[in-house]
């Protein structure tokens, strides 16, 4: 198929003067919080990840290069760790802590994802860091947030997305509900706690000139991120809980996942035109006339009570084709049918090629890979240029540069494994 | 009077759904006084949405909003808008570009209006390209991120009953705007961002897109089984529908877990003796587990297990979210006011219909706390707006509501 020339004022232009201006960042999150600092990186901050000597955790997370069990090879923490620097820092160390307060005096953001209390146990909570610079902003992402009772609870990708009620709503209607794939968790906290944090800065800078720290509970970020079920609402008005409904809506019809010749196509059909161009469609393949018939006419949820008959019908006609063939024919008509990819056809698919979604960055160990780009296009935001970051490679440049330390100060910090 | 993060701000939002309304419902809490701009004379039908309380839906989108009606399709309904325009720092729509270039408002012309405006687009497979306009549900959405193809079993595709990506989108729509305003404050400089929900739903996809590329692998689907870690899944529990997760990622943790179900002789296998062992032998190990678990308290296993440092939570429902101590200890529902939509009066006409709980913006600032407030009826800010802001004569508004031009 070819492909339509980019129009004007979408061409993306030259690096551009970087869309924040280079705020230092000392990102200390794990995994529950790396994608903020990759935000705040990709869009132009300076983030630096403070990682304890032997390295973020997250390095020791699969999968790897090559399978290859490796610091500078984890795939995990080569995604979230696009667009930053690197420093080891033992934060338990009484020396440790003493530069990372000697860097916060030079310190917009603090991103941390501790578990409630730990940096108050080691004198670094948000109030003690304010003390020591008025302006630093801090964000903290945790599971449940800084208060309250389950401020306590550890969790995981599955436990957030459990708690958070997300997890009622994927899967069979009779069967387990379902974690969805690629730990979903790790985002919607993140993304809530960047733009607080741009918010917090924008504030300042405008208006105060003072920090403030920003606290997102993953939980609540998720439950905000199914709300158009009103799952508390329905329960107070009608006593029921939202459920899964599987691959096919329970309501609209046809709506959902469809098995097509060479795996799934999805659609969803609305209004009674859209259904009227659907019909037609299916007769031209089919030749069946049943599908024709009044009563399955009208829209959203008119062919609830032919639900089964309209779905065989339509499951009659998606096997005959491609999923390629009917989202390019079904879109031709202006039907509402989207393809079915997979992490490979992700990777090569044309409308994704064709904007520069994937940009290749190379790192010094793995070599070059292709990463997102992001979903923001536009002349002022640059896309991501820089892989993650080698285990303190930026040491030399911090600790000599902008702490005076000589370089045989380093080595002694390193032996005595304060960094 | 609190502080608020984004006050002097002016947003107009042009849209429909649920992506756009979100992303200035969070910029509203920060304090931006969004002006919302719609009309009567087209149908919206989330208005009777969901079917136990018409019109409680509209409280998901619409709080701390100021709400005007007008109609852009009329030639003076167009010069209005441009005026608002003039009037604003941004500017956010999600409709067509057919649409907008239809009735005079292409991005060209709206960005010449004002010299640093910040304009944002958001499209759903992107406005160029081979899909450029193609038409997108954000529910269909999950399958063209490959979300759905990373979820459910060998043989099903698990699905979330949800505009997946939307939201995703929402808050990078968010967060570009407020990045925008931070670079005009600047450089006084204004800009244009494109969003499409497409993109914002694929970055989630995440590390397996450079394992595919490494080492040519697409995750398997294992239901609630984890690559790495085992146990690791939902376990059934007492009653219908309940369940309780569990997720064991080291030693210790898998220690204390076996403390807590009282050390049975099948946890001394050789089967599940190391990590490997585990996550190898997890299918046939989540079968005895559920043995310990369905005879418990969904409630009751979790405790017991945060108890002991293992992570561990409930699949929780609407009725869980309701009673939550922890939520109520943060706030995070409140309860306001719903109106019942009838298309043949003014909004402003509408009645009350009830009251119901909505959310606050799960971010919690110090020093300027997020808002949260009733709703504004549809057409309620006209006054105000085109009184006070545009400078309009009262006999000027009056003339143009008579036109439908302020319908």
């Amino acid at each position: 198929m070819p492909e339509k020339k980019r129009e004007e004022g979408l061409v993306l232009k030259a690096r551009p003067e970087g869309f924040l201006p280079k705020y230092r960042v000392l990102d200390l999150a794990d995994e529950k919080g790396a994608y903020c600092g990759k935000l705040l990186g990709d869009l132009g901050a300076e983030v630096i990840k403070v990682e304890p000597p032997s390295g973020d955790k997250t390095r020791f997370r699969g999968p790897f290069f090559k399978n290859e069990v490796h610091p500078e090879k984890s795939l995990f923490f080569l995604y979230f760790n696009t667009s930053k620097g690197s420093i080891t820092l033992n934060l338990e160390d009484r020396a440790g802590r003493d530069i990372f307060k000697r860097l916060l005096v030079k310190t917009d953001v603090v991103v941390e994802s501790f578990p409630v209390g730990y940096l108050a146990k080691l004198g670094l909570d948000y109030p003690k860091l304010k003390k020591i610079n008025p302006k630093l902003v801090m964000a903290s992402i945790t599971p449940y947030g800084q208060k309250g009772p389950l401020s306590g609870y550890k969790a995981q990708d599955i436990n957030v997305m459990a708690m958070s009620g997300y997890m009622q709503l994927v899967g069979e209607p009779d069967q387990a509900p379902l974690v969805l794939g690629g730990e979903q968790s790790f985002y919607p906290g993140a993304q809530f706690a960047t733009a607080g944090t741009i918010a917090a800065l924008f504030y300042r800078d405008s208006v105060s000139g003072k920090g403030q720290h920003v606290d997102v509970p993953m939980q609540e970020a998720l439950i905000s991120y199914w709300q158009e079920q009103t799952p508390v609402p329905m329960w107070q008005k009608t006593k029921e809980n939202n459920t899964r409904v599987g691959v096919m809506d329970a309501m609209v019809t046809p709506c959902g996942l469809y098995p097509c010749k060479d795996g799934w196509i999805s659609l969803c059909v609305v209004t009674p035109q859209e259904w009227d161009t659907l019909a037609q469609w299916i007769f031209e393949v089919t030749k069946d006339e049943e599908i024709l018939k009044n009563e399955y006419k009208g829209g959203l949820i008119d062919r609830m009570p032919v639900r089964d008959m309209v779905n065989a019908l339509v499951i009659n006609f998606t096997e005959q084709l491609t999923g390629r063939e009917i989202f390019l024919e079904g879109q031709k008509r202006k039907l509402v049918v989207m393809p079915v990819n997979d992490v490979p056809s992700l990777l090569s698919d044309s409308q994704l090629n064709s904007r520069g979604f994937w940009v290749e960055l190379d790192h010094p160990v793995v070599g070059k890979l292709k990463y997102p780009r992001g979903p923001l296009y536009s002349d002022a935001i640059p896309a991501p240029s820089k892989a993650a970051p080698l285990l303190g490679e930026d040491n030399e440049r911090i600790y000599c540069k902008e702490l005076d330390f000589t370089r045989e100060d380093l080595a002694v910090l390193r032996a005595s494994g304060v960094i | 009077m609190a502080k608020k993060a984004l006050e002097g701000i002016r947003v107009i939002e042009f849209g429909l759904y649920l992506a756009l309304p979100l992303a200035t419902r969070l910029m509203a809490s920060m304090g931006a006084e969004v002006i919302k701009v719609e009309t009567l004379t087209s149908l919206d039908m989330s208005w009777f949405g969901p079917i136990y309380a018409p019109g409680s839906l509209q409280l998901e989108y619409r709080p701390l909003k100021r709400n005007v009606t007008l109609d852009v399709r009329q030639p003076r309904g167009r010069e209005v808008m441009e005026e608002l325009i003039k009037k604003s720092d941004v500017y956010m729509t999600n409709l067509g570009e057919g649409f907008l270039t239809k009735f005079g408002l292409d991005f060209k012309h709206v960005q010449s209006l004002k010299k640093d405006l910040i304009v944002l687009w958001q499209t759903g497979l992107g406005s160029v390209g081979p899909y450029g306009g193609f038409k997108a549900y954000g529910r269909l959405m999950q399958h063209a991120c490959a979300v759905s193809t990373l979820t459910g079993s060998a043989d099903t595709l698990g699905v979330a009953n949800i505009s997946y990506s939307d939201y995703h989108t929402s808050i990078f729509n968010a967060m570009a705007v407020i990045g925008a305003l931070e670079r005009r404050r600047r450089t006084g400089k204004g800009c244009f961002i494109e969003c499409p929900i497409y993109e914002s739903g694929v970055v989630t996809v995440g590390p397996a897109f450079l394992d595919y590329q490494a080492n040519k692998v697409v995750p398997e689907r294992k239901e609630n089984r984890h690559r790495f870690f085992a146990p690791h899944g939902a376990y059934p529990c007492k009653g219908t529908d309940r369940w309780c997760t569990i997720a064991v990622t080291n030693e210790a943790e898998w220690k204390a877990f076996c403390k807590v179900i009282g050390n049975p002789a099948w946890t001394k296998s050789p089967k599940f003796a190391t990590a490997a062992d585990r996550v190898k032998n997890a299918k046939e190990m989540d079968g005895l587990i559920e043995g310990w678990t369905l005879e418990r308290d969904a409630y009751d296993v979790m405790e017991k297990m945060q108890g002991a440092g293992v992570p561990a939570g409930i699949v929780s429902k609407g009725e869980d979210l309701d009673k939550s101590p922890h939520l109520k200890s943060h706030g995070f529902y409140y309860e306001t006011e719903f109106y019942s939509a009838d298309f043949e009066k003014p909004g402003v006409e509408w009645p009350v219909a009830g009251t119901t709980v909505t959310w606050k913006e799960p971010v919690y600032m110090s020093d300027t706390p997020c808002m949260f407030g009733p709703m504004h009826k549809v057409g309620q800010d006209n006054d105000y707006v085109y009184g006070k802001l545009l400078g309009m004569s009262k006999a000027e508004i009056k003339k143009l509501t008579e036109e439908g031009v302020f319908k």
